[in-house]
């Protein structure tokens, strides 16, 4: 059994608002997981494992959060800094300096080379330091690597999947008789 | 301001409609079928390329149980529609979401559907969402039975009769599915799979291909019954009345929030339609022979509305209106004919004095039928890739994303959305099998489960922080601010650039009827007869008319979308 690219990011988002996150924030994370995916890297179980941390974290450390860091990049066009810090989940900020200025990139954390490009991620690097929970990271500019695309979230994403699922039900409201008969215009027969 | 016109060489038009005129859920909600419509750009192009069909596989049971599959074969692919039909307790039918079992189930198989293939199936499509597909496989689907007309049709058929086609008209179909899933769905292969496959440009092209098969196979499962009831008598369908069944289908909830969600796909659509109208519009003179086309298309859509009948009282005012809309356009037309200078602009500027928006929106798609060479090279532009998330430009000034938001949600500003009537509805999920439902948000506690579906709320929440913040430098400031209002302003860039992109209703509002969204989508699918069952709730019925497979080579899809005058 695998998963689509589509449902998998229909998820991503689902889970992020589930733990917390604003729509347009939780938009960024289903980007985040969709494009890792589509490169054959574990974003499913990246997100799994910062919405863990951000749930848990009772001040929410907004300065070492992936996605805003992304998402702030990528807003301001203005490319990163060699030094990037300390941040939370990197793999998580991959995608968006990918498609931020300039075109070519390697990212780079303790056990971890990343080149990232538009054009795909691409990485020698062993899944657990791909998913290391803090790390240290730096950015320089590269020429463009092109990557192998995968069409399909694989079986061994089915952990990942389950654990997301849990924050996803977050957003879903509790059944009533009320909303059962209301909330969607039923009431009717429909043996007819 | 409005962009995006496609300029078609040596055609004049003239400005369109524009989105303040056009994106009102009430004349959304009066949409009818067109030229532009999914399943008459499908019955196009298979006519056009000469596909061909077949059925390599019935293994159904004389009580009706059992699998077939439908070949459909192209130029270069080949799809299989594979059928599951099931023993459905009268008790368990429902058309909700909700439902667990069906009377029969589909899916369509890209490529040739092995005994492999099928054995897998037999344990997934069946239980519909509680199943996996493949990336083998674009569309999942159900459907029931209309039960009182598949019974007098298997009745009739069994006798050696007909079935009476009075029984027919106003039901239309066999059988109504409940929902279509495509697009990655349950694991179906995404649309990335197949949208570069010519056999698929447009919008929901796999989905529409399967009704159709699936129209076929509710047929030959009425005529199977009949002959397993009766061998001796039974006869097939009379093709004539054959082609007044067409398939049905039921819609709530689930497909309101796509029309919010997928607005760079809706602009797509409403801006084919609203440039084919100002294109014909912008034409000098009409010859005889167009004139005659829409003349006798006048009739035969008259013919449509008169046997339109609902219940539903808000829609059945509607139908009545049409009704005298048709009397009052031939009587303007036996007054002012179309022989004049810009005839179309003439009648249409007319009409919006003198019919309802029924009767508008109906004049519209009859004003492109006569014009196949102006209208129909504008379906190809009918989809959105919107596998990416658009960027937001975090660069651009604030004053412009407030200037934008006052334009595109002018009518909101007058809007106070403090007072409980304003946003009287929440939008919400249920845990009920995901069910899309939409709540009273002063009765309910549903507010924290609220999808972002009430564009012009918030909006206005995200002008008034605009407003309160002391000159952040640029957007990207104000986001790092105000995280909460990424996605209106995400919507907001990306409706500045689309003209039609956005509603300009407020879709949480005490008197928000979700069946004006929902007839807007369907209408672009090629639905007729629309049917509430509620506000919130909407039955269809498509390829009414049509031809069948075997008839697609010898005859004109589109000269079949209105009935026989």
């Amino acid at each position: 059994m695998s998963w689509s690219l589509g449902e998998v990011k229909a998820l991503s988002v689902k889970a992020a608002r589930g733990a917390g996150l604003s729509w347009g924030m939780a938009d960024e994370a289903g980007f985040a997981v969709q494009w890792l995916q589509s490169f054959g890297a574990p974003g499913a179980a990246a997100l799994a494992d910062y919405l863990d941390w951000r749930d848990n974290s009772p001040q929410r450390l907004f300065d070492l959060c992936p996605i805003h860091l992304g998402t702030a990049i990528m807003d301001a066009d203005r490319g990163l800094p060699e030094q990037i810090g300390r941040i939370r989940h990197p793999l998580l900020l991959a995608p968006f300096v990918a498609n931020s200025n300039p075109p070519g990139m390697v990212m780079e954390w303790p056990g971890v080379v990343l080149a990232l490009s538009e054009a795909g991620l691409v990485t020698q690097s062993p899944l657990q330091n791909l998913l290391m929970a803090e790390a240290e990271c730096m950015a320089r500019p590269a020429a463009p690597q092109v990557a192998a695309p995968f069409s399909r979230v694989p079986e061994t994403e089915a952990g990942s999947i389950e654990r997301l699922n849990v924050y996803a039900a977050r957003t879903y409201a509790p059944a009533t008789e009320a909303s059962r008969m209301g909330g969607a215009g039923a009431g009717i027969t429909d043996n007819d | 301001m409005i962009e995006n016109t496609r300029i078609k060489p040596g055609v004049v038009t003239i400005a369109k409609r524009p989105p303040e005129q056009v994106m009102r859920l009430a004349r959304m909600g009066s949409f009818h079928q067109s030229r532009l419509s999914f399943m008459r750009v499908l019955l196009r192009r298979l006519k056009k390329d000469g596909w061909r069909f077949d059925r390599p596989l019935w293994r159904i049971d004389a009580n009706g149980l059992g699998v077939a599959t439908y070949r459909a074969r192209g130029p270069e692919r080949i799809y299989t529609l594979v059928a599951f039909a099931h023993d459905l307790p009268a008790d368990l039918r429902s058309d909700r979401v909700i439902a667990e079992a069906w009377d029969a189930t589909f899916t369509l198989v890209d490529g040739e559907a092995s005994e492999a293939d099928i054995a897998r199936l037999s344990g997934h499509v069946p239980v519909q969402e509680a199943g996996r597909l493949s990336e083998g496989e674009f569309v999942l689907s159900r459907a029931n039975r209309s039960v009182r007309l598949f019974e007098h049709v298997v009745d009739a058929l069994s006798k050696g009769g007909q079935p009476d086609p009075a029984l027919i008209e106003p039901v239309g179909y066999l059988m109504r599915t409940t929902a279509v899933y495509g697009s990655g769905k349950f694991g179906a292969a995404d649309r990335s799979v197949w949208a570069d496959r010519p056999e698929f440009t447009g919008s929901f092209q796999p989905e529409l291909l399967s009704v159709w098969l699936i129209r076929c196979f509710t047929i030959d499962l009425a005529e199977h019954m009949a002959v397993s009831r009766s061998p001796d008598t039974a006869v097939a369908l009379e093709p004539s009345i054959r082609r007044r069944i067409g398939v049905g289908n039921s819609t709530g909830l689930g497909m309101a929030p796509f029309l919010l969600n997928h607005p760079a796909l809706i602009h797509s659509w409403i801006n084919a339609r609203e440039t084919a109208l100002s294109r014909v519009r912008g034409l000098q003179s009409a010859s005889a022979a167009k004139i005659d086309t829409f003349l006798s298309l006048v009739g035969r859509a008259a013919v449509n509305a008169g046997n339109w009948r609902v219940e539903h009282e808000g829609q059945a005012r509607k139908c009545d209106g049409l009704r005298a809309d048709f009397e009052t356009l031939k009587a303007h037309l036996a007054e002012v004919p179309l022989t004049g200078e810009k005839p179309w602009d003439a009648l249409y500027c007319w009409s919006e004095t003198a019919l309802s928006l029924e009767g508008q929106e109906q004049l519209v798609s009859l004003m492109l039928e006569p014009y196949p060479e102006l209208v129909d090279d504008l379906a190809g532009g009918m989809s959105a890739d919107e596998t990416i998330l658009p960027r937001i430009d975090g660069t651009r000034g604030v004053q412009a994303l407030k200037e934008d938001l006052r334009r595109i949600y002018a009518w909101a500003l007058g809007v106070d959305f403090d007072r409980p009537e304003a946003q009287a509805r929440v939008w919400y999920v249920s845990e009920e099998k995901l069910e899309p439902r939409l709540g009273e948000r002063f009765e309910e506690a549903l507010d924290s489960y609220e999808q972002p579906l009430s564009p012009g709320r918030d909006a206005m929440r995200a002008l008034s922080d605009l407003e309160a913040m002391a000159e952040p430098a640029n957007v990207a400031e104000f986001l790092l601010r105000h995280p909460e209002h990424r996605h209106t302003v995400r919507r907001v860039q990306l409706a500045a650039r689309n003209d039609y992109a956005e509603i300009r209703d407020n879709t949480i509002s005490q008197d928000m009827l979700p069946i004006d969204l929902l007839r807007c989508k369907l209408s672009f699918f090629g639905a007729t007869k629309f049917d509430p069952r509620s506000d919130r709730w909407v039955r269809i019925t498509m390829f009414q008319g049509a031809p069948f497979p075997d008839e697609l080579g010898n005859c004109d899809p589109d000269d079949l979308a209105y009935p026989p005058a």
